[in-house]
């Protein structure tokens, strides 16, 4: 029998995802300021609106619904599912009202690109997008990497057990310190400090290369943003190709990598464990795959004779792989040169560094290192056991952080997770072929969509079918809070309708 | 952050004293260091790039 949620249990996720979306208004005040700097009022006034609309449900939604009473596990998981479904509708209000989209399906499209740090995008003339809508496109992106229930837990709520919750139900387990309002406060503190330190970089190498200083900086931040969060926005519409830069595309190389690492790893290094970047699972495997995936695709690029330097071949075949692994989405090439110049080898690595993914806890998607690094482990120690006396115990260890016993119970949860998300690929290949595309190109765009990658080989654009915007933002939102809190806010509203 | 790690949560009724300042000065060091160790990972890996498209051209090219 299932129970339909009490009022209570509604009182209090509508209280917590109120908090949520009073943090998403906040937010709104960065392109408010921008607007009002470079004197866009237009705009301004767009995002004054959207601000208003998120602080009357926000605080709305947080008067009618008072309670005391703490989260249970299914409810932090609805918030944490429901409060990006509605933080995707108000942030979307800014797009829509700019003109850049042919829809409001249109803008809620790169809201949920944003947030979950895909970069597949449909807005219209992008060149021509004012500075605070495309900061706007970044902050999302930015924000959308440390999760917004981590924005809520740094500023905006206090106590620690239901906050726990939430916080798991976005995609991330890791407490790097034993609070979870500390863990989110040390995450953003690791990502300030990379803002700095990347956009002073980003921005100084662009006026290095001669653009005008407000500019660059800008551009600078931006770009960084994307590569942080592994997001893939760019300010223009030739994404980093528009640079023409080597020093440039290799910092965004490398922020795009130190992004994709795991929160955890992360503190752990900063606090010392600096040999765990070489012993941590999700590491080696990262390189390892990294490596896998970057001969796989310069092989079939050296066979077909594309870039006759290794220079080239490196800067090109590199880029691309990393942009997919880390599930970053920069792209130094055409979308459509995917197929008509890299080739089914080409787009096999791309497609299978997009699939793997980043690390977890971590502003990447895919199926992430830590699963594809234990379900190997545990493969190698099931073949060990077949081979050795039926006597004898094989236990599999790994490192993470600490050393880890590999039990059932993980492999069975690395496994459930991994199958989801191959299905997940291959569901979305089949709708693309079934809307009249390519196998290879409908297989490149959905792994695309649901690893939150965001490497196009020109599948999306604003004439895609509607059905096919629909499913994208359904498998980003799945891929990036890795389906647990989906299939939560499904049997919610199920015990909703159904429950006794 | 040279405490955090022993703390436990809703363990004492002075947050203060149960979670240490992260932005505490004598933490910088340690977080340059860390910061430094990933960039240096970052850029190994493009190396490694650099050093395997030279393989794969005098190989396959």
């Amino acid at each position: 029998m299932i129970l339909r949620p009490s009022l209570d249990s509604h009182r209090v996720v509508g209280k917590y995802t109120g908090k949520i979306l009073v943090g998403l208004g906040l937010l709104m005040i960065i392109p408010v300021v921008c607007a009002l700097f470079f004197r866009e009022y237009d705009i301004a006034l767009n995002f004054i609106i959207s601000f208003s609309l998120c602080m009357i449900v926000g605080f709305g939604s947080q008067v009618i619904f008072r309670t005391e009473r703490d989260l249970s596990w299914s409810e932090g998981l609805v918030v944490a599912a429901g409060s990006w479904m509605w933080a995707l509708l108000l942030a979307a209000v800014p797009y829509y009202l700019s003109g850049h989209f042919g829809s409001f399906l249109d803008a809620c499209f790169d809201v949920m690109s944003g947030f979950t740090t895909t970069g597949l995008f449909v807005l219209q003339d992008l060149d021509h997008a004012s500075y605070a809508l495309n900061l706007w496109r970044h902050v999302l992106t930015y924000v959308g990497g440390q999760g917004i229930v981590v924005i809520a837990l740094t500023f905006l709520v206090k106590g620690t057990a239901g906050a726990y919750k939430m916080y798991v139900g976005e995609g991330k387990d890791e407490r790097l310190l034993p609070n979870v309002i500390q863990t989110a406060r040390a995450i953003w503190l690791v990502s300030i400090v990379y803002l700095v330190v990347g956009t002073v970089t980003l921005g100084s190498i662009n006026w290095w290369l001669g653009i005008e200083p407000i500019r660059a900086y800008l551009h600078g931040a931006e770009v960084f943003m994307g590569a942080w969060s592994t997001g893939g926005f760019a300010p223009t519409s030739y994404n980093n190709f528009y640079y023409h830069s080597v020093s440039f595309e290799t910092v965004a190389t490398i922020i795009s990598i130190i992004g994709s690492f795991n929160f955890a790893l992360h503190w752990a290094i900063w606090t010392g464990k600096r040999k765990e970047v070489r012993k941590n699972i999700e590491s080696v495997t990262f390189t390892i795959t990294l490596i896998a995936t970057t001969m796989l695709a310069m092989w079939g690029l050296a066979k077909a004779g594309i870039y006759s330097d290794a220079f080239s071949l490196a800067r090109k075949a590199f880029y691309m792989v990393v942009s997919g692994h880390t599930t970053t989405g920069f792209s130094v090439i055409y979308a459509r040169q995917f197929v008509t110049l890299w080739g089914p080898v080409g787009m096999i690595a791309v497609i299978a560094a997009m699939a793997f993914g980043g690390s977890a806890c971590s502003t990447a998607g895919g199926i992430k290192a830590f699963r594809i690094g234990v379900f190997f482990k545990s493969l190698m120690g099931d073949i060990k056991a077949m081979v050795l006396p039926e006597s004898a115990v094989v236990r599999t260890k790994f490192h993470h952080v600490k050393d880890s016993y590999i039990s059932d119970k993980l492999v069975k949860s690395v496994s459930t997770i991994i199958v989801l998300y191959l299905f997940g690929y291959i569901s979305s290949a089949l709708l693309g072929v079934m809307c009249g595309y390519s196998f290879s190109d409908a297989l490149f765009e959905g792994v695309s969509a649901l690893s939150d990658s965001g490497l196009s080989c020109g599948v999306t654009s604003p004439t895609m079918p509607s059905i096919m915007k629909v499913a994208y933002i359904g498998y980003m939102w799945a891929g990036r809070l890795e389906f647990m809190s989906i299939f939560a806010v499904g049997g919610y509203f199920y015990s909703v309708i159904r429950g006794r | 952050m040279s405490n955090a790690h022993q703390t436990q949560p809703g363990s004492s009724s002075d947050r203060r004293a149960t979670f240490p300042k992260l932005t505490a000065r004598e933490n910088w060091g340690k977080y340059a260091a860390g910061l430094f160790v990933e960039l240096f990972y970052g850029f190994l890996l493009c190396v490694i790039a650099l050093v395997i498209a030279w393989i794969m051209l005098a190989v396959v090219g």
